[in-house]
């Protein structure tokens, strides 16, 4: 086969990102509350006995497990951002900004008080609520006004008022012992991650990431308009829709896994964007591996900040991605 | 000569509305054909048509003698390519990768291209002119740059037919003469058949064999710019009175709106 130029552009930027994943992936496993070890992780990589037993351990039961987990969850809500900005064709577009990690959540909580099990009932809830929500802001935001753009951003923010409203509501109801833990899933938490709940996670959301590379040409096509698009072989409504169910239900799975993190769907496409160009064919391998770096490295901060245990990854997701969307928004205005 | 373009009794409706009702012409294979008309008389609706994006209500179209429901999605952009009207664009490609785009019916599913195909855009920006242009962002180009963008992709898409909403709108006088010598040059030399639309009466007069006049989405007149521009039909269609004459340049007809103050009116 010869090469194509986009195919090394893609393997280019890949292999510069996946260096820095295995840095972060290094850097989350070698800290911790716990203590730092470097030389630990070292140690067993290259297969020798360790200095300290318990670090050890802490090492590969505890963070190991976590930073997996912070790097899929990075991976999928990225991702969700990248094609939410491409399919509104709006730079502010994200998951939780436009309500669907809040529809999810509440499907999820829902799921949880009947009784289901995480997977797969607890997940078809939030994919439910995901759809719900994504389906109402579009209702709400369509028309041809030029408004739109705004009114995107507005119907996220009623929707989103309007799920932790819900949220609150149903918790206050229900006093559940299984939901105690809920003020920390609000604000996005990857604490309880553990391997058997890894490998569901990842066999529901890498089918998603391989069919939305997929149609990542068709997204490049879609960006210059669906005439456009139409006019060049696309079939626009399939892949609008395709796009938009498997986005949702990356992002809901995810939710039901992790809570509320908000804003990393705006972090990692914008800057991949301005290094890479908008093109999606290189844009959704760089979102994949550049997200999931983020987030661990935004986990880490959180599990290593605080003087007594720690805070939830929504914190500092939300600390860091407000700010950026600001910049954005002006940006946009201008 | 054989029809690149027939279409049979097209109709359309948009909320109850027809905009487009019981229209049927023929475009010859070769031909420069231009559709004209008031706002709102359908002519943008029928270019969709002619090109699958939207779907006749009533009606056929048939390309090269086979009709649109036959091709395949791809199939059908690898013969008819469309530029449809310029629309802000949010999301910087190049002016390389925009043109590139055009390949999209000739890729496969993930859409890697390979350098027949780069060697297909450098021609296609070499054609309209903008191959200087190449690594520049398109949000940074004039409203007369990003057009020939938008033609040097349909080009690159290597159709047999191109369609063209408005090309020359809110373009300045050079560069509306500009895009149709261009599209005159893509006739004559790729023997790509041209249908556009245009707003612009007396540029359609000077570069069309065949016009077709719309008038609330029916055929007002159709055939040679001489015989569609008459008056009698021009001021019923447009609702204002107008003088015909010769253009200075030749031999096609030229359309001068008469103005209600008679102050404007010299003799």
């Amino acid at each position: 086969m010869t090469s194509t130029p986009v195919l090394n552009r893609i393997l280019s930027a890949s292999v510069i990102l996946l260096i820095v994943l295995l840095a972060a992936v290094f850097l989350g496993i070698s800290t911790g509350p716990a203590g730092t070890g470097f030389k630990e992780v070292l140690n067993s990589l290259s297969g020798k006995q360790p200095d300290d037993q318990f670090l050890e351990s802490v090492i590969w039961r505890l963070r190991f497990p976590r930073v997996l987990m912070a790097a899929l969850v990075g991976a999928a809500l990225s991702l969700g951002g990248l094609v939410f900005q491409a399919i509104l064709r709006n730079p502010l577009a994200e998951p939780y900004i436009l309500g669907v990690s809040g529809g999810s959540a509440i499907g999820a909580i829902i799921g949880i008080l009947l009784g289901l099990a995480r997977f797969p009932g607890v997940s078809l809830c939030a994919f439910i609520g995901s759809m719900g929500t994504l389906l109402l802001v579009l209702f709400i935001s369509s028309g041809r006004t030029i408004l739109k753009k705004d009114s995107l951003l507005l119907s996220g923010v009623i929707i989103n008022a309007f799920c932790s409203a819900v949220i609150m509501f149903l918790i206050s109801m229900a006093q559940d012992y299984r939901l105690h833990s809920i003020m920390y899933w609000m604000m996005g938490d990857l604490s309880s991650a553990d391997l058997s709940q890894i490998g569901i996670l990842a066999c529901m959301v890498i089918p998603c990431f391989l069919l939305i590379f997929l149609l990542a040409h068709a997204m490049n096509a879609l960006l210059m308009g669906e005439d456009m698009a139409g006019s060049m072989g696309i079939h626009v409504r399939a892949v609008i829709a395709g796009l938009l169910v498997t986005t949702s239900f990356m992002v809901s799975v995810t939710v039901c896994y992790c809570g509320l993190l908000g804003f990393v769907g705006l972090v990692m496409p914008h800057m991949l964007r301005l290094l890479l160009g908008p093109d999606h064919r290189v844009l959704v391998p760089a979102c994949l591996i550049g997200g999931g770096a983020y987030m661990i490295i935004c986990d880490m901060l959180a599990r290593v900040l605080p003087r007594q245990g720690e805070m939830p990854c929504g914190v500092i997701t939300a600390m860091i991605g407000a700010p950026v969307f600001i910049f954005l928004l002006r940006r946009a205005r201008r | 000569m054989n029809a690149a373009l027939t279409a049979h009794t097209l109709s359309y409706s948009f909320k109850n509305n027809r905009v487009v009702q019981g229209v049927s012409f023929t475009v010859s294979a070769g031909a420069f054909f231009v559709v004209i008309g008031p706002n709102g008389s359908g002519k943008t609706t029928l270019l969709k048509m002619l090109c699958g994006i939207a779907k006749p209500e009533t009606g056929t179209v048939e390309i090269f003698g086979r009709k649109l429901r036959e091709y395949g999605r791809a199939a059908l952009a690898r013969a008819v390519a469309l530029v449809p009207q310029i629309m802000p664009l949010n999301f910087p490609f190049t002016v390389q990768e925009a043109v590139l785009l055009g390949r999209t019916p000739h890729l496969g599913l993930i859409g890697l291209e390979r350098h027949a195909d780069l060697e297909i855009a450098r021609q296609a920006m070499e054609f309209t002119d903008i191959d200087h242009l190449s690594q520049r962002k398109i949000d940074q180009l004039s409203g007369g740059e990003l057009q020939r963008v938008f033609i040097a992709r349909a080009i690159c898409q290597q159709p047999r037919i191109i369609l063209l909403d408005e090309p020359t709108a809110s373009l300045d006088l050079s560069h509306q003469v500009r895009i149709m010598d261009l599209m005159e040059k893509l006739r004559v030399e790729q023997g790509i058949t041209v249908v556009l639309v245009s707003h612009d009466v007396n540029l359609a007069a000077m570069y069309a064999d065949t016009l077709l006049l719309l008038e609330k989405g029916h055929i007002a007149g159709s055939g040679s710019p001489a015989g569609v521009l008459c008056r009698e039909v021009i001021e019923s269609v447009y609702g204002c009175p107008v003088v015909i004459d010769k253009n200075p340049l030749g031999q096609t007809p030229r359309v001068t709106p008469v103005p209600a103050l008679s102050s404007k009116i010299g003799e």
